[in-house]
């Protein structure tokens, strides 16, 4: 009987201390995260001690063997459970005690006119001196029995995890009310009931704790809808979870901002050009390793993107030659055709390249080509003589309508010029230094005026080059190019691609060449090889373009009016665009110089059917 | 404040110190009324003489800058008029009032053309020339309303109008409009000033919506644009204009897409040279990226205006009405005196 009502009076003192628990004082980390439960355990103990003191002293003395070795054992085990949740066990037992700490005090604070209070003062007072022993006193003195603790320190963890928000306040709060809840019930389990005004004064606690964890739960909810969001599971970082979280969302950094301009031009319509996608900010996800995109198509990816690899023609060559490593490195898998196999392989590593930069008409000739030949493999071929064919095809194709044909359209094009001939250009390109290269071998020399754009100024490698040929040459602005025209004799641009109609789609400015020299008269020839005729007919620069950077416009300017817009993607009213091509009408053209011949611009689907029906087909 | 004197003004012209026309308009104007006030003068033609020195010092140092010199010739026809209103209407004029037809056409090419005769040494001229300029340099402060106000008849609801560099004019303009209308307003940078990343600016400020757009996008848009409205340095007497470089490429796209360009100008940039032949080149370091050097047998350079003939010009804004450009020549005889240019 005695026995039994000691246990009685255990199961008492471990209800009792369990809700003392939740009060307990600061404790230092150190001793936290080595010992959690055997401090929360010696905190324990000094509340106890004063509120009943006499029950506890006795059981103290009496059965301190076999509790202490179920205390032990219980202590062992909540070590292992909190081993395996590991630093947040850490930090919540952190948590508790710091916002213990804080509660313990407000207690304190709020609580003095009552002798109870005082007392639980006193015991703050005797918490601290016990923390700051080593725990090696607890065990013995421990009586408490820490199985029922985990489950209750557990939830408590749990609903601390879930209140793990930025708000110290809230957090202090609603431990306070926790505790003062719980020192509430245990006041009134205890003592006998509290004066009316301070359970009302308590349950006004709860409810505004219940209020602010809502509020707590809705704003965390916010936060992880949030791009980055950092989940912080340091409690001792709750001042730079404040302050982290705080950048995140305030950040004006390259991360937030590539969302929110992501976000932006979806939002706002451009107005005409609401329809073409903002150039990519970040590369499509892909993994270095793998198998779907192929890591030669990657590096491609984020070169274009980069505008390392720029102008048609790179464009063209380095795409198919990633794509050669990609028929190097393609397997077969077993029962599957090659031609369908690989065409489906092709696929995906093609959109990663267009999601990276929108394909130019040049490459999209290209793929098709490269599509048509993979399609035309018979199924029964061995698949190392396929990948041999197809390797050959796209070194021919790049051999043929690359290569050899620049010479041949330079060849055809310096036929053309006379000596002392000043001709006017447009930015960098790779044929016209060819062109102006065969003039000079022909004794023709020529001088050349460079216009370009300031955004990007490609013209300046154009001089560079050719100032290397001993060429005269003159850099311009493209504003400037009316002053220029009356010394120019011909104006010659390289095309970027060629429409069915004729239309010429060539860098954005070398329409304001074309009518320049139709106004004052002069030639405009244009060097195109054939594999960029495309059947499309366009007639505007606007239905089928790209953007480009828009900030390298904003920020181009020299000056006091650099960045006077660098706002523009948060004011509502501005939009700055940067396009990529633009069209020039059949009608400006005078003719079209290509490796076939120098043609008119109406001999354009007479080329496409002769030569690239097959490939460009009826699209 | 110091007075006004031509050594100063002509520095601070060299300068480049006016922030606009307008500024420079008024300072020329308050110079001439000095002269006319101060100076030491008995008969209208040593006043004629004097203020014309301006005109002829300007004109040495800087000839592009036309608007203190169209100053000074409007300021010589005021006091031409009022000499001859003061003698009682007696002067070289038909009988309608209008100068005769070949005082407005032929205009002495070698220069050098003597000013009217204006001997008589008259007491109250002193007073009527400088009531006369007061009045002038009201109009001449209101011309930006006036110009203004005009904005609500030019332009109708969902225009897409585009515009490029800084005019303070068109600004006004367009904010005027903007009030009774809702539009897209275009603007193209304006290279190598820039300043057309200015006008976005203030016109988003206003509520405007705004695309700022290079200068090579200029042709590619304007397939989509309404009107072009733009400002200028100078109006030339052939109706064409000088103004900022892409001038001429806007104009001419306008042209091939047949859409009507309207010039916002006041009276005072209404000059009285007749061609481009005006225009000097700029350092071309304003136009290279500052980490690329050229070699050094490349040859740069900016020029400082461009020539938009007025056959791509529609109409002029001006602050009384619209002008079309091939009525400039009229224009010019109610503001100049034929005799009293300098070449």
């Amino acid at each position: 009987m005695a026995e039994e009502k000691k246990k009685l009076d255990k199961l008492c003192h471990l209800i009792d201390n369990i809700i003392i628990e939740h009060k307990n004082v600061q404790v230092p980390n150190k001793d936290v995260a080595k010992c959690p439960q055997k401090q929360t355990v010696q905190k324990n103990l000094p509340k106890s001690t004063p509120q009943t003191p006499p029950p506890v002293n006795s059981v103290n003395s009496a059965g301190k063997s076999r509790e202490e070795i179920e205390l032990e054992r219980k202590a062992r085990k909540q070590a292992k459970k909190v081993k395996k949740k590991g630093g947040d066990g850490n930090e919540d037992s952190k948590q508790q005690q710091t916002g213990k700490g804080k509660t313990e005090d407000k207690e304190g604070q709020e609580e003095t006119s009552k002798p109870k209070k005082t007392v639980k003062v006193d015991k703050t007072e005797k918490d601290v001196k016990k923390e700051t022993n080593k725990p090696n006193k607890t065990v013995k003195v421990d009586k408490v029995k820490p199985a029922p603790t985990p489950a209750t320190s557990v939830p408590g963890k749990k609903e601390e995890n879930k209140k793990k928000t930025p708000k110290e306040p809230a957090q202090e709060k609603q431990q306070q009310t926790q505790g003062s809840e719980v020192g509430g019930d245990a006041a009134d389990g205890a003592t006998g009931g509290k004066s009316k005004a301070e359970l009302k004064r308590e349950r006004r606690e709860k409810q505004e704790a219940q209020r602010l964890a809502k509020m707590a739960a809705k704003t965390k909810a916010v936060e992880e809808k949030q791009p980055k969001k950092k989940v912080e599971t340091h409690a001792d970082k709750k001042s730079s979870t404040v302050e982290k979280k705080k950048k995140s969302l305030g950040d004006a950094g390259k991360s937030g901002k590539e969302k929110s301009g992501d976000k932006k031009p979806t939002k706002r319509r451009i107005p005409l050009l609401g329809h073409l996608t903002q150039p990519a900010l970040q590369a499509p996800p892909a993994p270095v390793n793998s198998e779907i995109i192929h890591p030669a198509v990657r590096t491609l990816g984020i070169k274009m993107k980069d505008r390392v690899i720029d102008g048609s023609t790179a464009r063209v060559i380095s795409t198919l030659v990633a794509l050669k490593k990609l028929i190097n490195d393609y397997q077969t898998p077993e029962s599957c055709d090659l031609s369908r196999d690989l065409a489906e392989k092709l696929a995906p590593n093609v959109e990663y390249l267009n999601a990276c930069r929108p394909q130019a008409v040049a490459m999209d000739n290209a793929i098709r080509f490269l599509k048509h030949k993979v399609n035309s493999i018979a199924p029964n071929m061995p698949e190392g003589q396929a990948k041999d064919e197809l390797r050959t095809a796209i070194e021919e194709y790049i051999k043929e309508n690359i290569t050899l044909a620049s010479s041949t359209i330079a060849s055809h094009a310096a036929s053309l010029m006379q000596p002392n001939d000043v001709i006017l250009t447009f930015g960098y390109s790779g044929l016209v230094c060819e062109m102006v290269e065969a003039a000079c071998k022909d004794g023709n020399i020529v001088n050349v005026v460079v216009a370009d754009s300031p955004q990007p100024p490609s013209g300046l490698a154009m001089v560079q080059r050719l100032a290397g040929l001993q060429v005269p040459t003159y850099y311009r602005l493209i504003t400037d190019i009316t002053n220029v025209m009356d010394k120019v004799t011909k104006v010659v641009v390289e095309a970027e691609a060629v429409m069915m109609n004729g239309a010429i789609q060539g860098l954005c400015g070398t329409t304001s060449l074309a009518l320049a020299a139709a106004t004052h008269h002069k030639p405009f020839i244009v060097l195109c090889h054939t594999y960029k005729f495309c059947n499309n007919d366009l007639t505007d620069s606007i239905v089928v373009n790209e953007l480009g950077d828009a900030d390298k416009v904003v920020w181009g300017p020299k000056g006091s009016n650099a960045g006077l817009l660098a706002g523009w993607q948060e004011t509502r009213n501005l939009n700055v665009v940067s396009l990529v091509y633009d069209v020039t009408p059949a009608s400006l053209v005078t003719v079209l110089v290509t490796e076939q011949s120098v043609l008119p611009t109406s001999a354009v689907p007479v080329i496409i059917r002769r030569n690239y029906a097959d490939v460009l087909g009826q699209d | 404040m110091a007075p006004p004197s031509k050594q100063d003004f002509i520095n601070k012209l060299r300068l480049e110190k006016f922030e606009s026309e307008q500024s420079k308009a008024e300072e020329s104007l308050a110079l001439l009324e000095h002269i006319v006030a101060n100076a030491s003068w008995q008969t209208g033609s040593e006043l004629l003489t004097l203020l014309r020195n301006v005109d002829i010092e300007v004109s040495a140092k800087l000839p592009w800058e036309t608007t203190p010199r169209n100053m000074v010739q409007r300021a010589l026809k005021i006091v031409v008029d009022e000499y001859s209103s003061c003698r009682g209407g007696v002067s070289d004029m038909n009988t309608s009032g209008h100068p005769s037809f070949p005082q407005v056409t032929m205009v002495d090419p070698t220069g050098g053309v003597e000013l009217p005769k204006c001997d008589q040494a008259l007491p109250d001229l002193r007073d009527r020339v400088l009531e006369a300029l007061a009045e002038y340099r009201a109009e001449l402060e209101q011309s930006d309303e006036l110009i203004a106000v005009q904005g609500e008849s030019k332009i109708h609801n969902d225009e897409v109008i585009l515009t490029f560099d800084w005019c303070g004019l068109v600004l006004a303009f367009l904010t005027r409009a903007a009030k009774r209308r809702h539009f897209h307003v275009i603007v193209a940078e304006g290279a190598p000033t820039y300043q057309g990343h200015r006008m976005a600016a203030s016109l988003s400020r206003v509520g405007i919506q705004t695309t700022l757009i290079q200068d090579c996008a200029v042709f590619p848009m304007m397939s989509r644009v309404n009107k072009v409205i733009i400002g200028t340095h100078t109006v030339l007497s052939n109706g064409g204009i000088k103004t900022d470089l892409g001038a001429a490429a806007l104009a001419s796209a306008a042209k091939f897409y047949s859409v009507p360009l309207y010039v916002c100008t006041p009276t005072y940039k209404f000059s009285r040279i007749s061609g481009e032949e005006v225009n000097h080149c700029g350092s071309g370091s304003a136009i290279i990226p500052t980490n690329t050097p050229l070699p050094s047998s490349v040859n740069v350079a900016v020029s400082r205006f461009d020539y938009v003939p007025p056959e791509n010009v529609t109409s002029f804004i001006t602050n009384n009405r619209g002008i079309a450009p091939s009525y400039v020549y009229r224009h010019l005889t109610e503001l100049y005196d034929p005799a009293a240019y300098h070449v």
